[in-house]
């Protein structure tokens, strides 16, 4: 806004020169482009440069030139308007130091000078002075910048009295106000840039500024202290773009820029011996026209709070630990007083001890439950991560029920697109699901209801519903279902208590699965609750499991290129031993020949998968190269072999390998796979 | 036939009076322990039949007790039931690799216990 003013200004002042009879020559669109000009660019030079051609249009002269001090260099520009102008050069050169020397009372001849010349254009030089043997006119203007002098002008001209008094006094007005324009203009900027400068520097964040060739704009105090560096160092941008690289952000910022977006990520440094984690959120900057023009990174040290959350997992940890020691005891003798074991009970007694069972195990659920959701959260949680037939899940989720579904006379029915649906996932995490979700629909739905899970395929995905029958969710509750400790509503029948921490769990688990969970539900009518788990496709799945190993190696600042291998095992003559062997003996030994890959893997290490295939299995070696690849090869050769000889079928089942290693035999994920035949 | 021979090793002596009356109920004899120093004692003395073991104790926890037990030939054979009050957790992965027989999770039922112990000496 302030330039705004600043330019209103000078457009009003100029409106006044032009009114003026005497300076009638300054015409407004001289005038205008001056002011134009200002409006963009506070630069002493660039604007000096502008009037001087400006002028030539309005006056008639030979050679202008002008002297301005620019910190501590003197700088002197010439525009002559033809060649022999030139060669008075020196002698304007000598007035206008002469002349400045006097009213500044400094001596400028001391001082470096820099001459710059703005070379004419032959074919349109304006008036062309013919025998221009000496100079007759010529005058000085001194301009200044709040009341100091900070330049001065020269106009000359081969004629006798080329200049007349109006043109002296047009000159020294328009220079003079465009300084002050210019100082005012640079006070506002400076103003603008000290109110930036002083929130950036108060904020408790750090901010670091690139521009597009990687020079540091903003690097505030905070940003120096997380970075290591003291606050008296000064800082270049090489040293700045180093540590950037040493921490691992300029790959962020260079992600951030290709990809037109903010990016948010957590970042783990070693400071001092200290770990320290920051949450570092980096956005391009653009101009107006949204030309991205930089990149700005916030960071924001979030040690202290990750601390505070490990706290508060571990403490969740050890208290459930510690509540179960005497929760142990508290049913064990309840147990043994509801048994009779000491002696007979009275009708009202087992009345009691019975509710004071019931009231241990709800208990015992609920501390089981926080120490899930603790483990959860504190991302402790392995999922072993398998083909799973998240059917048969279903069915011996629905098996441990029964009585609960016996007992209010519930029908409830399973029904898959297909008898067998393959699922990637944790089946012990799918069992929690099935059980925290049906368990529910059993508690919320009136005797003789009916609760349906349904299996929908979804191309890459599976949806599951869970439909009841049961009395709803109010629709201002049915934002908080999955929050912890939320209850809704009351259950009916006698069925054990909930812990209000069951649709939380089972949405963490989801979320870890990569799916998604959602609910619908109409009061009276029932709820559904929908939720997709990534279904089993071999192809996609080693697809992104090898960009994983691939991209993960490369995140690695060694830049030495990461290795993949892959091996793939292949039954010999497949269509003979489906006719030779009966079909639930050959599935068996391909499930127990992939169980052997999986357990003579080295160590289970990290990243190391088997993924089965038809008639086969692809097992993919993370950070593995073609030498490690061949001898972890020959020990599941063995494995295999003795494992069919102790079954009884090497003379029938034959098996050869395939092996593939990247970067050596293969280009890309794609062309890895593309390379491997997986039906 | 006489009467097979429990040692319980806890640290909980209210949980071992516990499970010791509803042992002796189930028809066993019951010795008990209350860390795994105790427990290798006894152990060594008594020759029990099983050996019921509790995870977290001072002194010397369950785990470094099964250790040493499975290192010592004259008890070695003794099945050992580990209690824990850490379900799935990385303590039992361990403590079948050291040879443990079963284990239960706190707090558990009778018929649970009873069950994994008829199990194991039978």
């Amino acid at each position: 806004m302030k330039f705004l003013e600043e330019y209103e200004k000078i457009r009003t002042f100029f409106k006044g020169v032009v009114s003026e009879p005497t300076d009638r020559k300054f015409d407004l669109s001289v005038l205008g482009e001056i002011a134009k000009a200002i409006s963009y660019t506070s630069e002493h030079q660039l604007l000096l440069k502008l009037i001087m051609s400006e002028l030539s249009k309005i006056i008639e002269y030979d050679l202008c030139a002008a002297l301005f001090f620019e910190s501590d260099t003197v700088n002197i520009i010439f525009k002559p308007l033809n060649l022999q102008a030139l060669n008075y050069k020196h002698v304007i050169r000598k007035s206008l130091v002469e002349s400045a020397s006097l009213l500044t009372g400094e001596d400028i001849q001391e001082k470096e000078i820099k001459e710059i010349l703005i070379p004419f254009d032959e074919n349109n030089c304006g008036t062309v002075q013919k025998g221009c043997e000496e100079l007759r006119s010529f005058f000085n203007v001194p301009f200044s910048m709040y009341g100091r002098i900070v330049g001065m002008i020269n106009l000359a001209s081969c004629k006798n009295n080329a200049f007349s008094e109006g043109d002296v006094k047009g000159i020294y007005t328009i220079i003079n106000q465009t300084s002050n324009a210019i100082g005012r203009l640079q006070k506002a900027v400076t103003a603008e840039k000290t109110r930036m400068e002083s929130m950036v520097k108060s904020i408790p964040e750090g901010v670091i500024m690139l521009d597009q060739k990687d020079e540091v704009v903003v690097f505030n105090p905070q940003a120096r202290m997380m970075l290591g560096f003291g606050l008296n160092i000064s800082v270049t941008s090489k040293v700045l773009n180093e540590k950037l690289r040493l921490f691992g952000l300029d790959k962020m910022f260079k992600e951030s820029h290709r990809e037109m977006r903010s990016i948010v990520r957590e970042i783990n440094i070693v400071q001092k011996n200290k770990s320290v984690v920051f949450r570092s959120s980096i956005s391009p900057v653009k101009d107006i026209e949204g030309k991205i023009i930089g990149i700005v990174a916030i960071l924001r040290d979030i040690t202290r709070e990750k601390e505070m959350d490990r706290m508060k997992t571990e403490f969740i940890s050890i208290v459930s630990h510690e509540l179960r020691t005497p929760l142990t005891t508290m049913k064990e003798f309840t147990a043994i007083i509801a048994d009779e074991i000491p002696g007979k009970l009275t009708e009202g007694q087992r009345e009691y001890v019975n509710i004071i069972q019931g009231n241990i195990d709800r208990l015992a659920r609920l501390i089981g439950n926080l120490l899930n959701i603790s483990k959860i959260e504190s991302g402790t949680t392995e999922l072993k991560k398998e083909l799973v037939d998240v059917v048969k899940i279903v069915e011996s989720v629905v098996l441990t029920l029964r009585p609960g579904i016996n007992e209010k006379k519930i029908n409830l029915r399973i029904v898959p697109y297909s008898p067998q649906i393959a699922i990637y996932a944790d089946s012990d995490s799918v069992f929690q699901i099935f059980t925290n979700l049906i368990n529910n629909a059993i508690k919320f739905t009136p005797d003789s209801g009916e609760i349906i899970v349904k299996m929908v395929d979804k191309h890459k995905e599976v949806e599951f519903i869970v439909k009841d029958t049961g009395i709803g969710i109010a629709s201002e509750s049915i934002d908080k279902v999955f929050d912890r400790f939320q209850q809704f509503g009351r259950t009916t029948g006698s069925g054990e208590k909930g812990t209000g921490l069951g649709l939380a769990i089972t949405k963490e688990l989801i979320k870890e699965h990569q799916g998604k969970i959602w609910v619908k539900s109409e009061l009276e009518e029932g709820t559904k609750f929908y939720f997709l788990l990534p279904k089993y496709d071999p192809k996609s799945l080693l697809k992104s499991l090898l960009k994983e190993c691939i991209c993960s190696g490369e995140d690695k600042a060694s830049g030495q290129l990461t290795k993949v291998s892959l091996v793939k095992m292949s039954l010999v003559d497949p269509e003979r031993l489906r006719q030779e062997l009966s079909g639930g003996l050959l599935d068996s030994a391909l499930r127990g020949m992939e169980d052997v890959l999986r357990d003579s893997l080295r160590s289970s290490e990290e990243g190391d998968t088997v993924i089965n295939v038809s008639m086969g299995s692809v097992v993919v070696l993370a950070d593995c190269d073609k030498q490690g690849m061949l001898k972890v090869k020959k020990r599941l050769n063995s494995a295999l072999d003795s494992y069919l000889v102790r079954r009884k079928l090497s003379d029938k089942i034959e098996f050869y390998f395939d092996c593939l290693t990247y970067p050596d035999d293969v280009q890309s994920a794609e062309d890895m796979i593309s390379k491997v035949d997986i039906s | 036939m006489s009467k097979k021979r429990i040692l319980v090793v806890e640290d909980e002596q209210e949980l071992i009076k516990a499970v010791q009356i509803r042992l002796k109920y189930s028809g066993y004899e019951v010795l008990s322990a209350c860390n795994g120093r105790e427990g290798l004692e006894v152990a060594r003395k008594e020759k029990p039949d099983l050996i019921l073991l509790d995870m977290m104790m001072p002194e010397m926890d369950g785990l470094t007790m099964l250790s040493r037990l499975k290192n010592s030939s004259d008890i070695k054979h003794i099945p050992v039931i580990m209690l824990t009050a850490k379900a799935q957790s990385d303590d039992i992965a361990q403590a079948s690799k050291l040879g443990a027989f079963d284990y239960v999770v706190k707090p558990f039922t009778s018929q649970i216990l009873l069950e994994k112990i008829r199990k194991a000496i039978s």
